[in-house]
């Protein structure tokens, strides 16, 4: 089992990068932590960064990259070793890569659907606290929901060979977790590969219900709440990104800490098993 | 002022045509019927025996009550009503019986609507269940609109004894027990009852009535919201006579408004809801608005 610790960063790319930006410092509320050439790195928590745009093309979806901290050296060498014995294509980072992702190594690969990961180890902290272009109360960067064109395979891959723990499943798409938090990963069926969605907490009740008011008078399409997940107990809010992506604020997620205590649990792939307000998605992957 | 009130007790509302108000207080808000007779109509969201009765095509005005604790008390609040320049009559047996009171007094508060002072209102052993599941946890406030909120404002802390919890704007919030506020005063261009607040058990409950509202394409009046005065988080609905229904939970109570001087907000939206929700009423844009 490749020992995972937590989601560590987005890097997405888009054709307009000044409009990406402009997203995530107006809307999102995130913090700019490096401008590179042809790059912008955000801030969300403690962390360096924990969102990338570069340029490029958008719809090529190999380049939305997820990057997920490992616990050691020798795991990541383990890790190489594991993935390729499945068969699997693992590439090395480059110095010149990993300065520019702030981690001391990584290796590159996808999973059997085609999403591209990228297992990073010592991704830098930072002294300098994040401190919001709005007053968005983000708290950070916590989860990603990935496409997946055979939950089932998928599942089994994350749970077998990446270490998840599946915390409860709504119809076929199962919400995983690599440490204590409800899900750092969810995996929903589609046809395609890529990432699907983009969550940072929020400190309260207040702020949804705030960013609710703002993303509306801004002209921000809101695709689904405020509403709360009867799955992680969460209070959610689900708008719409540059290139179509999904973003989401969300406040008290559920933590497990008792493993053997929890008992994943079957929600119903319909409104209410995403929103127990009995508010409608209006985001494709969570609808039939 | 002499007198401790126990609690907001009912409000009493007329209504053009009883039938489908009384459908609307059971089908949509989610009160419990608690009993008819011709032209009446009681709900009962609480331990209350009832908190809110539909009066058909009455011309008299709306009415609100606040309980007394003894039937000395009657009279004294009479005399404290008289001398202020408030007369007030006593409710005939009848009018009693109606109201499911032992006795009260009744006068006209500035804004017109009548103010009942009543003694050993009737309680139910039997818990509140409604029709469906709102997630009500009671009677909570009162909103009146006021052409001289002065004058309202007077009348409630200087001849009733009231106590101001926090202004926005010249909107007065007063208080009669632990709860920030159960009457809620508005500058208005109009006299009368402005609308009635239920609590909600907690967040889940006033969203999920949020939800329910919008999915019959029921007015949202204002909110989903939370307001500053206050603390408490709501959703409001315009009903039959244009009546505002609030579902709010988390109204501040007990040392955390007892224990401080009543606060002035600015006199803007903001003030009613800090989570910058759109209204529709007048009364709570603020004059900035």
């Amino acid at each position: 089992m490749i020992p995972l610790i937590d989601v560590s960063y987005c890097r997405l790319t888009t054709s307009d990068l000044a409009g990406a930006e402009r997203f995530c410092l107006e809307v999102l509320g995130l913090d700019v932590s490096e401008r590179r050439k042809g790059a912008v790195h955000f801030k969300s928590d403690h962390r360096d960064h924990t969102l990338v745009y570069c340029e490029g093309d958008p719809a090529n979806s190999g380049e939305q990259v997820l990057g997920i901290e490992i616990t050691d050296a020798t795991a990541l060498d383990g890790a190489a070793a594991t993935l390729e014995g499945m068969g699997i294509a693992v590439r090395r980072g480059t110095a010149a890569e990993a300065e520019e992702r702030h981690v001391k190594d990584f290796i590159a690969f996808q999973d059997l659907t085609g999403n591209a990961l990228e297992l990073v180890l010592r991704p830098a902290t930072t002294g300098r606290r994040y401190h919001g272009s709005r007053d968005a109360g983000i708290t950070g960067f916590s989860h990603v929901g990935l496409y997946t064109k055979n939950p089932e395979r998928d599942e089994a891959f994350w749970t077998e060979v990446l270490g998840a723990r599946v915390s409860d499943r709504i119809g076929d798409a199962p919400l995983m977790r690599l440490g204590p938090i409800h899900h750092s990963i969810a995996l929903f069926p589609a046809q395609r590969s890529g990432i699907q969605h983009i969550n940072h907490q929020v400190e309260s009740t207040d702020d949804i219900q705030r960013a609710a008011s703002m993303l509306r008078a801004r002209g921000v399409d809101i695709t689904f709440g405020p509403g709360r997940h009867p799955t992680s107990s969460a209070q959610f809010l689900y708008f719409s990104g540059p290139d179509g992506l999904t973003y989401e604020y969300s406040t008290g997620v559920r933590e497990i800490h008792d493993e053997p205590a929890w008992h994943n649990r079957q929600f119903p792939f319909a409104p209410l098993g995403f929103c127990q307000w009995g508010s409608k998605p209006n985001i494709p992957a969570f609808k039939d | 002022m002499s007198v401790t009130f126990r609690d907001l007790r009912y409000i009493r509302v007329a209504m053009p045509e009883l039938e489908p108000a009384a459908r609307y207080a059971a089908d949509i808000l989610g009160l419990q019927p608690a009993g008819h007779e011709p032209g009446r109509a009681w709900f009962q969201s609480d331990f209350r025996s009832y908190s809110l009765c539909l009066e058909e095509g009455s011309s008299a005005p709306d009415a609100v009550a606040l309980t007394v604790s003894l039937a000395t008390e009657l009279d004294i609040v009479a005399a404290d009503l008289e001398k202020a320049g408030f007369p007030a009559q006593r409710l005939s047996a009848e009018e009693c019986a109606s109201r499911r009171i032992k006795s009260g007094i009744v006068t006209t508060a500035p804004n017109g609507i009548l103010v009942e002072i009543v003694w050993r209102p009737l309680d139910t052993g039997w818990r509140y269940h409604g029709p469906r599941d709102a997630g009500i946890a009671g009677l909570l406030a009162v909103a009146l609109a006021c052409t001289d909120v002065a004058a309202d404002e007077a009348f409630w802390t200087g001849s009733l004894g009231l106590t101001v919890s926090d202004w926005v704007g010249d909107a007065a919030f007063l208080r009669l027990d632990g709860a920030h506020h159960r009457i809620a005063l508005y500058p208005s261009r109009r006299d009368g009852l402005l609308g009635i607040s239920y609590a909600a058990e907690d967040l889940n409950a006033v969203m999920r009535n949020f939800y329910f509202l919008q999915e019959r394409q029921l007015p949202i009046a204002h909110g989903p919201g939370r307001s500053p005065a206050s603390d408490a988080t709501f959703v409001t609905t315009r009903g039959p006579r244009d009546i505002l229904f609030t579902y709010a939970t988390g109204m501040a109570e007990g040392a955390a408004v007892t224990g401080r001087a009543p606060r002035q907000f600015r006199d803007e939206a903001l003030s009613h809801c800090l989570w910058g929700s759109a209204s529709s009423v007048p009364e709570f844009q603020g004059r900035a608005g």
